[in-house]
């Protein structure tokens, strides 16, 4: 009898486990657009991300470290434990197989600009991220490669699309 | 209270606690549900708002910036956006400032300002309206430099929990409501059997035991439904006997009564010049019906002691010869009158045995009664007595009617008479049975249909 009980009490118990037992979102955040057809590319890139991820366009190409090979910045949003989560991160093409070499958080509700340049001449290109805040603005991340790693460099809001990066 | 209530009313004390439990969990989970929710949404918020104004503002003067900010922070929220100073003075509130609002004081705005995520819930002190607001700090240059707090009104929120509660506490009446109902038809079948049986037990208990129950199941109630038949079957059977036994003693005892009273008339109204002869003859049947009557009685006497267990004996030492020959003198008159012979043959060698000498005279009398009902005319009867293995031996055998086989296990039963309705109580052998066991002796008959019959008396030297 007592064997019974406690056979019960463990597969109630296992069942909240598997279960969860954290608090069910609510139904206006259930809310996400279906799996859209992938192209080739974006189903390469979107392998590297966790479960749930949703790769925001656009991707930019560009030869960050000179080997004449292109680098891609994607940006992404994270849905883990339903918390979104902006994220940008560089990968590279190594032996046939993309990988992903950097990642840094996101800002904001969405990515508004997304971009590979070298705004201060010096031959290495940076890091643009434009991140959007709805109403309130954007704020521009640039990220240069530093002591052999990507450093945040500057930081700036702004107002409206970016037009010519250069006219920072 | 009834057993069709009890049954019933357990099923529903059941199925309530079930419910209400269920209904105390869903509702709580519910409440929860709907308030944790509402405050994450409120923080989720707040936090994005606090890390982009780190990224991008944290140099710049936050009274100068405020109004833009709370443009951008308010955009992607419906509920009221308020910025504070460092010192909590409020700097702009999206329901618009009206130099009334005392934001400082609020519990999670002093929290905000120090530097921590803060979250109150309360009523809102002018309006008195159920709210929930969560604070956040502004942080630039390593220091809190004021704070943003999202307040949303509770409400809705509650107005929905009640709604929802109350769609739940509706659904589990009616689930209880079926549910009784369905135990009252459930009970019946278990009460319908109980009434049953009931019914049954009172008519027994009236003095009817021809009634019977029906059995509906094979379980308890079944097993009680076949004892209760058994017992009124037993109990009939045994009014039966007790009826019969009645009117066939009563006629019994009629029977020497009968007799004596037509033999005592019959001399009364004699003249004188009767004979001798029919005078002797008249009194000794007169003395020997007696007999018979006082028998009969003492039969009926020992049965019923014996039914209660008090039968005692009375053990003295008995010599065998001397007991036989006097039985013998008491009925001859009554064999000869039958022309039946009756002969003894003792053994010399027979030892003095201790036994209640009343009680083995009443056992031989009974035998040698039997032999004379079954032993007609020109029969004889025979008894012996003679020590065997350590054992005293007396045998009784007549040349009577014999007994066929397949009575002669039944004749020690009570009221056992065989064939021919002759006289007697039918309890006889029964008691000469017990006797001799009670003196640690056996009874064994040997018999042959239209031969003669003889009855075995084994007791211990």
């Amino acid at each position: 009898m007592i064997k019974r009980l406690m056979g019960t009490g463990i597969l109630v118990l296992a069942l909240f486990a598997v279960g969860g037992c954290g608090v069910p979102v609510t139904p206006v955040e259930l809310l996400g657009p279906p799996a859209q057809e992938n192209d080739a590319a974006d189903l390469t890139f979107l392998a590297l991300l966790p479960e749930g991820a949703r790769l925001l366009h656009p991707v930019r190409y560009g030869d960050v470290d000179g080997d004449g090979m292109n680098e891609a910045v994607i940006v992404y949003e994270e849905n883990v434990h339903s918390k979104k989560a902006m994220k940008a991160a560089l990968v590279k093409k190594q032996q046939e197989a993309w990988k992903i070499v950097w990642a840094t958080n996101g800002f904001g509700y969405g990515l508004d600009y997304a971009g590979i340049h070298d705004t201060n001449g010096d031959g290495q290109p940076e890091i643009l991220l434009g991140w959007s805040f709805g109403a309130g603005g954007n704020g521009l991340d640039i990220y240069e490669w530093t002591n052999q790693q990507w450093m945040l460099k500057d930081t700036r809001p702004y107002d409206g699309p970016l037009g010519s990066p250069l006219a920072l | 209270m009834g057993i069709r209530q009890r049954v019933a009313g357990s099923y529903l004390a059941v199925i309530l606690t079930t419910v209400i439990i269920l209904e105390l969990f869903l509702i709580v989970s519910v409440k929860y549900y709907y308030l944790h929710n509402v405050e994450r949404i409120l923080t989720n918020q707040a936090e994005i708002s606090a890390s982009f104004f780190r990224q991008y503002f944290e140099g710049r003067d936050l009274e100068e910036q405020s109004g833009r900010l709370l443009s951008g922070f308010s955009e992607n929220s419906a509920a009221q956006v308020q910025i504070v100073d460092a010192s909590g003075r409020l700097l702009q509130d999206s329901n618009g400032l009206s130099g009334r609002e005392n934001v400082m004081a609020m519990p999670d705005v002093k929290k905000a300002i120090g530097g921590f995520v803060g979250t109150w819930q309360g009523r809102e002190p002018v309006t008195n309206e159920p709210v929930l607001s969560v604070s956040y700090p502004l942080q630039g240059s390593g220091r809190t430099v004021g704070a943003v707090r999202f307040v949303t009104s509770l409400t809705e929120t509650y107005r929905t929990i009640k709604q929802v509660s109350a769609v739940l506490i509706a659904v589990g009446c009616i689930v209880v409501a079926i549910v009784a109902i369905l135990g009252v038809f459930l009970s019946r079948s278990i009460t319908r059997s109980i009434q049953e049986l009931k019914r049954a037990a009172e008519k027994m208990g009236e003095g009817d035991f021809s009634i019977r129950v029906a059995k509906r199941a094979d379980d308890e109630l079944g097993t009680l439904a076949d004892t209760l038949n058994l017992m009124a079957a037993k109990i009939g059977q045994t009014e039966q006997l007790k009826n019969d036994f009645i009117s066939s003693v009563s006629h019994e005892l009629r029977t020497p009564l009968t007799a004596i009273k037509g033999w005592t008339v019959t001399l009364r109204t004699a003249d004188k010049e009767s004979e001798e002869g029919l005078l002797r003859d008249g009194l000794e049947i007169i003395e020997s019906e007696s007999d018979r009557l006082a028998r009969l009685v003492d039969e009926l006497l020992d049965f019923s002691k014996r039914e209660s267990g008090r039968i005692v004996l009375q053990p003295a030492p008995v010599h065998l010869p001397e007991l036989l020959d006097r039985i013998a003198k008491q009925l001859t008159p009554r064999a000869e009158r039958q022309r039946v012979s009756l002969r003894v043959h003792a053994s010399d060698a027979l030892p003095v045995i201790q036994a209640d000498e009343n009680r083995l005279k009443q056992v031989l009398i009974n035998l040698v009664d039997n032999s004379l009902k079954f032993t007609p005319p020109d029969g004889s009867i025979r008894i012996e007595a003679f020590p065997d293995q350590g054992e005293v031996v007396i045998a009784v055998a007549d040349t009577g009617s014999g007994i066929a086989e397949r009575d002669l296990a039944s004749v020690f039963q009570k009221f056992y008479k065989g064939e021919g309705k002759t006289g007697g109580s039918g309890l006889g052998l029964a008691i000469s049975e017990q006797m001799i066991k009670l003196h640690n002796g056996r009874m064994h008959i040997d018999s042959e249909l239209g031969k003669g019959t003889k009855v075995w008396i084994r007791l211990p030297g």
